[in-house]
């Protein structure tokens, strides 16, 4: 069964993303939105990309743009795939089930 | 497609008394236990503490609502589940104020969780 991680809280104030990566399965999806998007700059990532194929990493682009994080930039954009929102409501049906880290 | 034969996991990681989480997800765990869903839950990160013994809530006037938690057996909740890791890092003991907890390390505990359809967290 796969599942769908949607991080919604930055790992700088928060253990959210660190909970998560211990319960991820390595054909699992995880997104970024929300204050979520923060956590593209923080030491955990390597630990997510450790447990989790590059395909199945998202970053909401809007949410990203909005607080000035360049998800086009070269380094970022070999990691996330960046998402619409209506992409994001499509992957809810796509996998088995939805946790919401926050 | 209904939810009737959905198994259900409810995640805790919060600690119990500063936030009303726990409260909450043990409530709606003892609802969907009257209903006869398959109900397991899942205590990670600070959510162990609310297995921790020699709890005394009436000293900050809290309710006892942990006390509770002896009654899964009559709700038919009989999948309790721990991570071994989270406890290590509070260096917390195997000894939980109910019986049949079941402490899984970090992998096994993810792929636990994984076997569920909804999966639900506070």
């Amino acid at each position: 069964m796969t599942i769908l991680h949607l991080i919604r809280s930055s790992a700088f104030s928060n253990n959210d993303l660190e909970q998560c990566i211990h319960n991820i399965e390595d054909s699992d999806s995880v997104v970024l939105l929300d204050d979520g998007c923060y956590n593209i700059n923080h030491p955990l990532m390597n630990k997510l990309q450790e447990k989790i194929s590059m395909i199945n990493l998202y970053i909401l682009r809007k949410h990203a743009q909005a607080r000035g994080i360049n998800i086009d930039d070269f380094a970022s954009k070999e990691v996330f795939n960046s998402l619409t929102m209506e992409e994001l409501v499509a992957m809810t049906f796509s996998n088995d089930s939805v946790v919401t880290w926050q | 497609m209904t939810a009737k034969n959905k198994s259900i996991a409810i995640i805790n990681s919060t600690a119990p008394f500063s936030r009303v989480n726990g409260k909450e997800a043990l409530d709606l765990a003892l609802i969907f236990g009257s209903y006869e869903q398959d109900t397991s839950l899942f205590f990670q990160g600070d959510g162990v503490y609310q297995l921790v013994k020699h709890l005394t809530p009436e000293r900050i006037s809290s309710k006892d609502y942990l006390k509770t938690f002896a009654a899964f057996e009559f709700y038919d909740i009989e999948h309790v589940y721990v991570c071994a890791a989270s406890l290590t890092q509070r260096t917390l003991e195997n000894d939980f104020h109910i019986d049949n907890v079941t402490v899984l390390s970090p992998d096994d505990f993810s792929k636990e969780l994984h076997l569920r359809q909804i999966i639900l967290r506070f």
